[in-house]
């Protein structure tokens, strides 16, 4: 039942489908080159991110810390690489 | 494992340092620490073997000590991805043996994580180092509180909190310098051998980086508390604003506009003072120095020469005050944000745009600003279409055409002339975009990078640095500048000067009375120009424009000059501005030379031509071969003959 409920709860999407203003948990990135660049960044797996806007015609996404509000934009391609949980399911 | 360290006490034999190295992440507030530590006593220089701009400065600590600080590139990690961090790396591989260097690290309170990641590793080089720690103000605006003396302990380091904007703590930080003695540490050679080797696979990285996470977790446990009450997001709001899908392309385009009109009319009055100082000295100068051939070459040669670029000085300073402005306020980053689409679908990428921004200053300093690009294809298309931008060299070319074509009447409060300029500007960028969406399709694509880019807060700007950042870039421009026009003046008067058959002479003696256009045309100067004056003369152009084309080939500014010192040679007494003399020049026909199409032809010419050997040399350099900047030289030569031929043909139909 917990299990079912947190599966409806968080919906498993990639950075690019995440809608704007959604909180989301970045949950694991595909591309090892992207990876380290996020780490370097200091984008962290298993943190709170906020997708703050989108550019138009599938520009970069820009993502901001929940807590700190430090912000980083990350191209739409590479958004594409990066799996989230995100609230949206809930809606 | 890659990542551990060793403390081992080591005995030295020299306790004072020659220089410390100033390292730290990007945007950091690292050249603000810079500034704040050496004022005016810096100096600017390329690193050795590359043209990455280096910057050192001088502290003095007393009276007979005294430490140079270089200002190394930001980075993030030292197995870094671009050209530009890499130099960072292989700098401190250097300096790895050397006793006498310290590093002044720069911990950034708004992304401890991070600054620990790249401390981590600084570490493994066991210099001595001092710490300081940024932009705390910040993060309290952010809501996070900081316990540095925590930290402090926790990394067995004093840390210094400073605060570069408003000089808070940098006395203390200079003291703690003064003090400074080596530690003596053994160095990690693993780390450094591996650094050294640069054979380190992406996937082994990241147990690297797992090992230094765990170190940081625990440096930072308990240190960063969270207050969400003193939490102010300034820039969630004007973000709202400046990246809007339409309302942010719209403010964009205006504060271009509004540049490009303030930079016509804002420097218009100090440029009238410069001039007239000008013409007061070279009135002075010949008034008072004995008439000869010397006099003669010092006033209508290196003053008349000297003059022609002095006096653009006030539009250099608003356009190296605009661009750093924009990077220092975190615009910049905006504009890579909004502009990485539309310049994805040129072939460029995102951070191409500090380049081409930076090129409305200068290209040379752009192409170099390219090794912030990862991507191997979007930094070789952006080198190659940057000269298309129209640089402060040529806006002594613009403005002279400009004011003898384009009438000073404002139409509907709208200026024709700063509005003729934007057009040009704006005929430079298009260039670029047409060039790049062609250059793609010819250039093979490598694996791409990603593009992840932080997104800084705004921030008003320091003026101090504003005002040092301008001094110097003010500075460099005109020492490369005024080397190559006072040169070429001396070398343009002898030519103008003097005939081949010494004809100039024997009239002299003959006829004092003779034109001296007459002169002019029999000179050295004038066989050359009319050498050229069949492959120019369906552009419009007569022999005189043909010498100033080949003399600015060394530099564009450098046409200006050259027609100042043509058309000074007449020995009249009263010095008339140039735009003056060159709307009195006439044809055979005794129509005007500097007419609208040959203007228009003239205009084009300099939007699309390269004549710049610096911009040659620094292409040669970043692209490691020939073939590249002949391509552009070429390609740009092809397409302003062909455009000025075009424009001059249509217009005098």
């Amino acid at each position: 039942m917990l299990i079912r409920f947190s599966l409806n709860y968080f919906k498993q999407m990639t950075l690019a489908d995440c809608p704007t203003g959604e909180t989301f948990i970045l949950n694991s990135v595909e591309q090892v080159a992207l990876k380290n660049r996020l780490f370097d960044l200091g984008i962290r797996q298993g943190n709170f991110y906020k997708l703050i806007t989108k550019a138009p015609m599938k520009g970069p996404l820009l993502i901001q810390d929940s807590k700190t509000s430090n912000a980083w934009a990350i191209r739409f391609d590479d958004a594409l690489f990066i799996q989230i949980c995100s609230e949206s399911a809930k809606r | 494992m890659l990542f551990s360290f060793k403390f081992v006490p080591k005995v030295q034999k020299d306790n004072s340092f020659l220089q410390f190295l100033l390292v730290g992440n990007p945007n950091v507030g690292k050249t603000s620490l810079f500034n704040a530590l050496t004022g005016l006593n810096q100096k600017v220089g390329n690193f050795p073997g590359v043209t990455v701009e280096k910057k050192m400065g001088r502290v003095e600590l007393s009276q007979n000590k005294r430490i140079e600080i270089l200002d190394l590139p930001g980075t993030y990690n030292l197995f870094s991805q671009s050209a530009d961090e890499a130099l960072t790396t292989q700098y401190l591989l250097e300096h790895a043996q050397d006793e006498r260097t310290g590093i002044l690290f720069v911990l950034d309170a708004l992304h401890l994580e991070r600054s620990l990641l790249l401390y981590s590793q600084i570490q493994q080089f066991s210099l001595p180092m001092i710490v300081v720690i940024t932009r705390l103000d910040l993060a309290q605006k952010q809501g996070l509180e900081i316990a540095v003396p925590q930290l402090s302990q926790n990394l067995g380091k004093e840390i210094f909190s400073v605060n570069p904007r408003k000089t808070k703590g940098i006395s203390s930080l200079i003291e703690r310098m003064n003090e400074a003695n080596p530690e003596g540490q053994e160095k990690d050679r693993e780390f450094i051998n591996l650094l050294h080797s640069n054979q380190y696979e992406p996937d082994s990285l990241i147990h690297d980086q797992m090992s230094r996470v765990a170190w940081i977790n625990q440096a930072l446990e308990g240190i960063i508390h969270f207050n969400e009450k003193k939490k102010t997001d300034v820039a969630k709001t004007l973000d709202r604003w400046i990246l809007h899908p339409v309302a942010g392309y719209f403010i964009y385009a205006t504060i271009l506009f509004i540049i490009f009109q303030l930079l016509f009319h804002g420097a218009s009055y100090p440029m009238g003072w410069i001039e007239q100082t000008f013409l007061l000295l070279c009135q002075w100068t010949a008034n008072h120095l004995p008439e000869s051939k010397l006099t003669s070459l010092f006033v209508e040669g290196i003053l008349g020469g000297l003059g022609g670029i002095v006096i653009f000085i006030p539009q250099m300073i608003f356009l190296f005050a605009f661009i750093s402005f924009m990077e220092e306020t975190g615009y910049m980053s905006r504009v890579v944000f909004l502009m990485d689409r539309p310049m994805r679908a040129l072939g460029l990428d995102g951070k191409s745009m500090v380049p081409l921004i930076s090129a409305s200053a200068c290209a040379v300093p752009a192409i170099l600003a390219t090794r912030g690009i990862e991507d191997k294809k979007s930094r070789l298309i952006t080198i190659l279409v940057t000269p298309f931008i129209s640089c402060s060299a040529r806006l002594p070319v613009y403005i002279i055409l400009i004011g003898l074509i384009i009438p000073s009447t404002p139409v509907y409060g709208i200026q024709l002339q700063g509005l003729t300029l934007f057009l040009l500007y704006l005929l430079g960028i298009l260039a670029a975009a047409f060039s790049s969406l062609a250059l793609q399709f010819f250039i093979k694509k490598e694996d791409s990078l990603p593009f992840v880019m932080d997104m800084p807060g705004y921030q008003w700007p320091k003026w101090k640095n504003l005002v040092i950042e301008i001094w110097f870039k003010t500075k460099v421009f005109l020492w490369d500048a005024g080397k190559i026009i006072l040169s070429l003046s001396i070398v343009l008067w002898v030519l103008a000067s003097y005939s081949p058959d010494d004809l100039y002479q024997k009239e002299k003696q003959e006829n004092k009375q003779s034109n001296a256009a007459e002169k002019l045309e029999q000179s050295y100067l004038g066989v050359m120009g009319k050498t050229i004056e069949p492959i120019i003369q369906p552009l419009g152009y007569d022999w005189k424009i043909g010498v100033a084309l080949i003399s600015s080939f060394a530099a564009r500014e450098v046409f200006v000059g050259t027609l100042a010192t043509i058309y000074n040679l007449d020995g009249d007494e009263s010095p008339e501005r140039l735009t003056d003399r060159m709307r009195q020049e006439t044809r055979s026909d005794g129509s005007p030379v500097f007419n609208f199409p040959t203007g228009i032809s003239l205009l084009l010419f300099y939007v699309f031509s390269m004549q710049c050997m610096s911009t040659f040399a620094v292409v040669r350099k970043e692209t490691n071969t020939w073939f590249w900047p002949f391509f552009q030289l070429i390609f740009m030569f092809i397409l302003a003959y062909g455009s000025a031929f075009l424009a001059y043909q249509s217009l005098t139909v």
